[in-house]
């Protein structure tokens, strides 16, 4: 048993609080110490090399390095070791940086608890034992969830890389909220024009598998190896035989909300939910259908030309294995009706901003013409409102919802362009503008399109006679505005899409407090999970713009592509395992597995508890929930443990 | 009765005094409504205004006492002026959660505050104690003629955290009851709009500016007659009706009722003291 210490300078990160040659020099007294030195960069080449010698040179069987904590470079330490031949995990960290130094000031005391760190951390390297990690199996299959722009993307960045995607969306068409645009900033491309020959290419493509009106399930498995049941909910028309010719929504004689058009107006119970819509087929909303509701009809099916309606369809499973699955499950927008000032809801002429959206559209309920919804005149006097459902505590969304200012500059610009007579106010907070031509845009609104840009927060929406008064405070006059307004749009946030609480629960990853997924770290991991083989893209993971979206799908796609690529997947040996001759077969560190990775094996008519090392995380749950001491964590055993408590307890 | 609901009734200075009014029409619903209210014995002064704004300690001792002599003959207690309200509440909710402000009170009067007092607005007690049902269930006279705008003020539902009650910015509890006293409902907009009261006399142009504008949005949506549920309320809008003329065309016509003035009518309760009012209760 030789130790070798290496304790870091750190620049001045320690070095400044911790005597360093001071711990070097008496970690040399330490059991098994046969060399010691102190270093100003470990983690640097020099660093490292310095290491890497030391192991040579002094034929060094353990090695500890008091420095920094684990979390950013233990990964760097145990390949440097790998290099100087010695066993990865042969390796102990002393975290005498966020542990010690940069939480003490008194230097003597400091560097005495310095020492005691390392003295544990010798009485821990002592024990350790080589660890060999395992290999898997790479399925080379991909699971998107989500068909908005998110998921378009990185399933085709996959595709024409080669890999098989399996697209699943759970409404009867891709597209998601892009498709529901108008137009889009900073360009003002037409939204559809640009999305849908993507739409076009996910559907062609001979790599992607689309499954809409379906939804996941569940998932099991781990990195490499996921297994997932895909349900294709029952549409009661066959996709592969529908032609999309409409005739069935023609004659439908049963109506439901229509949800492409943001709760304006109504669709019938058989629906093709737009024009572009891919897979262009259509789709019957049981509750809503005359049939299912009261015995009778079955109009869609007479009429069908090609025979494609089918009342006796049923839900239909398919189980396959998965290499990696990325989620794109994308947003909703804010509930406006929560605002009681603003109408809760019952002002017909107070929309919400995918509502004006429509109604800009020229595939929307009013055919692009912009109409009061109360009257059906048209409005001379618009008013636009920042931050509604963003920013605001009130509702549990103390965040930016980060498009709203750009959306409303740009439904400000093309209500202008529609009606170039108008008299269009925006009420705004804050102006939001950090992306690419983004601020230059807002400027053309104000100063090209003449678009009155109010600074206020509008207090409440009065609706008398027919008309709408807005009220509020124009924060750079210093006075109370009230203005006349024909419509009202609010700059409704966005949150995450409603099913992100189950696909959350499926996939076993965490979120953040509004339903966002989490993120490996928020600066250096933005695409990953916290679970190996998951990955993020898009407004699901946070607020953002079409770029953006894009950008990280693109992202989430390459992150895959590295993924697969290897022949074989190398999971962490520090994972529990079970001494059998202990085991009793209990399963008390089953009940405790958050994993699911404790699996049971018989012999000899026992059942012993064994341990899948490519599912388990290293978490520790079952190592006191097992009674007889037979669950142990590798690099954490109750030896390993006891001899650091022994170390730090003797004097 | 002993099976009549009973709860303590902090009247405060306004109910025995301008608005004796609020206090004859609430105890006139006694009776009829199975209800008794206790008069906190010897209670003080709520601190209204002065007290929290000056002195935090001061609003908690004076509450704290207020609760304490209502403690001693009920569990909880309403209050019919939303200021006293507001200020009852505040404490009462201090005291829940402030183990040492609760323990400083008991020092210094030498006695135990009970920490489990229950503080109602009057109109939260008509609401959600006594309820719509036993109300519907006792009108005589359906108020078919009264087309009602109910003015909530600032205090009685806000902030909503304090009160947890009814809707901050939409509320609609004080028009549930007119509905089912029979009287018809408009659509108010200035249900929880300012009234000014605070600048009554230091600004008092901007007050009557903004009572005003109440009155108005009241005669704009149809209404022939406002109720509401407070006395600084009633103060602004009926006492002062005549002044607003000035500043919005307000008729000076409108008769500006308490709510439990608007439940004794329907109830066919003779004695309400209608005949306070500066404007002239009569709706054909």
């Amino acid at each position: 048993m030789r130790i070798g210490v290496f304790v870091c300078h750190c620049g001045s990160n320690i070095a400044s609080t911790v005597d360093v040659e001071e711990v070097a020099h008496k970690s040399l007294e330490l059991p098994y110490v046969k060399y010691a030195a102190d270093i100003k960069y470990t983690c640097s080449d020099p660093g490292q090399k310095t290491i890497r010698t030391a192991i040579e040179e002094h034929s060094l069987t353990r090695i500890v390095i008091a420095a920094c904590t684990p979390k950013i470079h233990e990964p760097t330490f145990r390949e440097n070791a790998g290099l100087a031949q010695l066993n990865p995990y042969l390796v102990e960290m002393a975290n005498i940086r966020e542990h010690c130094s940069w939480v003490h000031e008194n230097r003597g005391e400091a560097t005495g608890k310095a020492l005691l760190l390392v003295k544990k951390a010798v009485g821990k390297a002592a024990k350790l034992a080589q660890l060999f990690p395992s290999y898997t199996d790479v399925d080379k299959n991909v699971l998107v969830i989500g068909g908005g722009i998110a998921g378009i993307q990185a399933s085709l960045d996959l595709a024409n890389a080669g890999i098989k995607v399996w697209l699943v969306e759970k409404t009867p068409s891709i597209g998601g909220n892009m498709a529901k645009l108008d137009k889009t900033f900073p360009t003002i491309d037409c939204s559809a024009c640009i999305l849908t020959p993507k739409m076009v290419d996910v559907k062609r493509h001979k790599n992607i598998e689309l499954m809409s009106y379906s939804e996941v399930d569940s998932v099991s498995g781990y990195v490499g190896n996921f297994d997932v049941r895909i349900r294709q909910k029952a549409s009661y028309v066959d996709y592969e035989k529908c032609i999309g010719c409409g005739v069935c929504q023609q004659k439908c004689p049963y109506k439901s909300t229509n949800e492409f058009d943001a709760g304006i107006g109504q669709r019938k119970a058989i629906y093709i939910p737009f024009a572009q819509a891919v897979p262009l087929v259509a789709t019957i909303e049981k509750d809503a259908c005359r049939f299912f509701r009261t015995g009778k009809c079955k109009i869609c099916q007479k009429l069908c030309p090609v025979d494609a309606v089918d009342f006796d369809m049923t839900d239909r499973v398919v189980e396959k294995k998965f290499g990696s699955i990325i989620l794109a499950t994308g947003f909703q927008e804010f509930d406006h009706s929560k605002y009681g000032e603003y109408g809760g809801g019952q002002f017909k002429d107070v929309l919400s901003g995918m509502q004006y959206e429509r109604i800009l559209s020229a595939s929307g309920p009013t055919g692009g013409l912009i109409k009061r919804q109360s009257s059906g005149e048209t409005p001379e006097n618009i008013v636009f409102i920042s931050c509604v459902g963003s920013r605001d505590d009130r509702f549990g969304h103390p965040y930016c919802s980060g498009i709203c200012c750009m959306y409303i500059a740009k439904q400000a610009m093309l209500t202008k362009e529609h009606l170039p007579d108008s008299k269009v106010t925006v009420f705004y907070t804050d102006i939001r503008a950090n992306g690419k031509a983004y601020e230059e845009f807002v400027r053309r609104a104000q100063e090209y399109y003449g678009v009155q840009y109010v600074r206020g927060r509008v207090s409440r929406i009065f609706e008398e006679d027919g008309r709408l008064t807005v009220g509020a405070f124009d924060t750079l006059l210093g006075e109370d505005t009230t203005i006349n307004a024909d419509l009202v749009v609010l700059g409704t946030g966005i949150e995450p899409d409603s099913t992100w609480k189950n696909m959350a629960g499926a996939l076993k990853i965490s979120t953040d407090s509004y339903g966002f997924y989490l993120e490996g770290h928020p600066k250096l991991r933005p695409v990953e999970a916290n679970r190996a083989g998951v990955f993020l893209a898009g407004t699901c993971q946070a607020p953002k713009d079409i770029p953006s979206t894009i950008a990280q799908a693109s992202a989430a796609a390459s992150k895959t592509l590295g993924l697969l690529s290897t022949e074989k997947l190398q999971s962490d040996p520090m994972v529990s395992c079970v001494a059998e001759a202990k085991c009793i077969g209990c399963f008390r560190c089953r009940s405790v597995c958050p994993y699911d990775a404790i699996e049971s094996i018989q012999l000899q008519e026992r059942s012993f508890a064994s341990v899948n090392k490519s599912v388990c995380e290293g978490c520790g749950n079952c190592n006191p929930a097992c009674p007889t001491g037979a669950m142990s964590l590798l690099g954490y055993t109750n030896d390993q443990i006891v001899s650091e408590v022994i170390a730090v307890c003797q004097t | 009765m002993s099976s009549a609901l009973q709860v303590g009734f902090y009247p405060g200075c306004s109910l025995l005094g301008a608005s004796e009014e609020y206090n004859i029409s609430t105890k006139a619903l006694e009776e009829p409504l199975g209800i008794k209210f206790v008069d906190v014995e010897d209670f003080n002064c709520c601190g209204a205004s002065a007290g929290h704004s000056i002195n935090p300690r001061i609003s908690a001792g004076l509450n704290a006492r207020n609760l304490y002599m209502a403690s001693r003959k009920n569990n909880s207690v309403a209050v019919p002026c939303p200021a006293c309200y507001n200020n009852l509440k505040t404490t009462s909710n201090n005291i829940k959660n402030d183990p040492q402000l609760a323990k400083q009170f008991d020092e210094d009067h030498d006695t135990m505050l009970n920490r489990e007092m229950n503080v109602y607005s009057l109109l939260e007690f008509f609401y959600e104690k006594v309820g719509l049902q036993k109300i519907a269930e006792k009108v005589v006279k359906p108020l078919a003629n009264y087309k009602v705008a109910s003015y909530y003020g600032c205090l009685l539902v806000r902030p909503g955290k304090l009160t947890q009650f009814d809707d901050p910015e939409r509320p609609a509890s004080m028009d549930r009851i007119a509905e089912v006293c029979g009287a018809q409902v408009v659509d108010f907009q200035h249900k929880t709009e300012c009234c000014g009261a605070s600048f009554a006399l230091s600004n008092k142009k901007m007050a009557l500016s903004l009572s005003a504008k109440i009155v108005d949005g009241a005669i704009k949506t149809g209404a022939n007659c406002i109720v509401v549920a407070c006395p600084m309320c009633h103060q602004n809008l009926d006492l002062r009706q005549g002044q607003l003329a000035k500043y919005r065309k307000t008729t000076g016509n409108m008769p500006v009722i308490y709510f439990t003035q608007l439940i004794g009518l329907a109830l066919g309760i003779d004695k309400l003291g209608l005949n306070k009012h500066s404007v002239k209760v009569a709706v054909s």
